[in-house]
This record gives structure tokens, sequence and C-alpha cells, in this order.
């Protein structure tokens, strides 16, 4: 190995904990070539000053996550776009169970309790639909 | 604790799932901010605003990608968003242009903060985020949206250029 490659793995060795023998190639290497021996000793103490200046990580203020909520509470509260499904599901039934009652020869509490009957019983069916297909999407994906 | 957290968003429970999203990630992304802004008091309101915009999307997370994945791209795109801002306001000169509080960075040593503030932006953040991430080339591959073989060479550039000048 030349010592740019040499040099690659000393860089490496400060990247990930080095594998005995990727270090035992180093070591053999710098026993002998001066300007690596030197390039290691530098990228060594460079590695402990960056260590030393950028220790303890920094760590958010507490009260930040207070100013989160603050600005949170002052927002509207977000679109729930889910909630449309719903509205156009109910929406188009009690327009139709309207009509039907101005068309159908029935009595208008007959036809109204139909109405209310086939939305709840179709509205369960599509949230079992729904929900079975949102749990293979979120499986697949998780 | 993402299953936790994509339960939550399926029962529409979002202002919980927020506060787990915090409680995992709020601090990482404080720490990105810090490495890309380079000044802890913008980083703390660039926090806030990621997890203000994550509040008003997580209603529309689909679960394709995964949750930290979103919240990372989110923190990047408003990091860099940020760092734009102030060089333009820099170019523009307007009057509230601040220089980046290059002391907020950590103990005094004046000749690797000087060489550290030459290094190309995303050297610079690279190298910074990997010591704040406890040495973590994953974790930053993650965070920045990189293979980590590329975050390694930017560390190895950036190391050497770092090196060469402090020689």
């Amino acid at each position: 190995m030349d010592c740019h490659q040499i040099q690659e793995l000393i860089l490496e060795s400060l990247d990930t904990r080095p594998a005995s023998e990727m270090r035992h190639r180093i070591d053999a290497h710098v026993r002998g070539c001066v300007s690596c021996s030197r390039f290691a000793q530098a990228q060594q103490a460079l590695d402990d000053r960056l260590s030393a200046l950028l220790a303890p990580a920094p760590a958010i203020a507490q009260t930040s996550r207070a100013a989160l909520r603050a600005r949170i509470r002052v927002e509207a509260p977000p679109v729930r776009r889910d909630t449309l499904p719903e509205i156009v599901h109910f929406g188009s039934f009690a327009v139709a169970t309207l009509i039907m009652i101005l068309v159908l020869p029935l009595s208008p509490s007959i036809v109204g309790a139909m109405g209310v009957t086939l939305a709840l019983v179709s509205y369960v069916l599509l949230s079992v639909v729904r929900d079975s297909f949102d749990a293979s999407v979120l499986g697949a994906d998780a | 604790m993402p299953d936790d957290i994509q339960d939550l968003l399926h029962r529409r429970k979002y202002d919980e799932a927020l506060e787990r999203l915090l409680d995992g990630y709020e601090q990482r992304v404080y720490r990105m901010a810090v490495a890309m802004l380079r000044d802890r008091g913008r980083a703390e309101d660039v926090t806030q605003d990621v997890f203000l915009k994550l509040w008003r999307a997580l209603p529309s997370y689909d679960g394709r990608a995964a949750l930290s994945t979103w919240l990372y791209t989110i923190a990047r795109n408003t990091c860099l968003s940020a760092v734009r801002l102030e060089s333009y306001r820099r170019t523009t000169d307007l009057p509230s242009a601040e220089e980046p509080r290059t002391d907020s960075i950590g103990p005094l040593d004046v000749a690797l903060k000087d060489a550290l503030a030459r290094l190309p932006d995303t050297q610079r953040a690279i190298i910074m985020m990997f010591y704040f991430e406890d040495r973590s080339v994953a974790e930053v591959a993650a965070m920045m949206g990189l293979p980590e073989g590329t975050v390694k060479s930017h560390l190895h550039r950036a190391r050497r250029a770092l090196g060469e000048m402090l020689e």
C-alpha cells in the first residue's frame, strides 16, 4: 500500500473503531514512514482538538418546548382533510334520502329510516375496508 | 417508538404524536441546526420552526417514508432556507443581519474555529455533526440524507483541509 492509501486508512480509523487488521497495517507502515507518521500524529491531535471543541454537544433550552407549544396554540388547528370523505358520504346520503322522500309513494318516516340505516351500514363497511388498507400500507412501510 | 407514533397518527392524535417526536428528535434537530447555522439562538428558533411545520404536516403523513427520514428532510430544508436567508441578509446588508456567533460552539480554540469557518458549508456541518452525534457516521448520514460513504468522504476531505490549515 502506498502512502496515500495508508493516510486514507488513518482517516478511516478516526471515523470508526478500526479492525485489528487495519490497525496492524497502519502501524506497520507508519513505523517505517516519517511523513505518514507525522500525518497520523497531526490527525490524531486534530481529532482530539475537535472532540474538545465540539463537546459536550449543544442541548436545546428546556424553555424552547414551551415556546413551541405557545406558537402552536396561536395557530389555527390543522386542516383535517381526512374528514372530507365522511362529509361527502353523509351529505350525499342526506340528499338522496330527501329526493326519495319526494319521489317514492311511501311514508317519509319509513324512507328516512331506510336512508339513515343505509348510510350507517355503508359507512361501517367503508371504514372497515379503509382501515384494513391503511394498516397494510403502514405495515409495509414500517 | 416509530410504531407508537404511527399508531397515534393512525388514530389522529397529532398533538401526542408531536410530543413523542419532540422527545425522540428535538435535540438531534437542534444539533443539526447548530452545525448548519453556527448560532445557538437562531438554531433554537429554527428547531421550533421545524416542529411547527411538522405539526402542520402530520395529518398528511402517508407512511410512505420513515418518520425520521421525513422529519430530517423538513429539518434540512428549513436549515438551508435559514442559511440562504442569512447570506441574503449579509449581501443586502439589512439592519437585522448579524454575524454568526462563532463563540457559541464551544470552548476557546481560536485557530481551530477559524479553520472550521473556512471549510465549505457541507464539510463543516458534517464534521460538527459527527462530533455532536457521538462520532456516528450512520446517524450523520441519516440526518443529512446522504450515503455513509459520501459522509466519510466529506469527513476525510474536511480533516485533510483542517490539517493543512493548522500546519
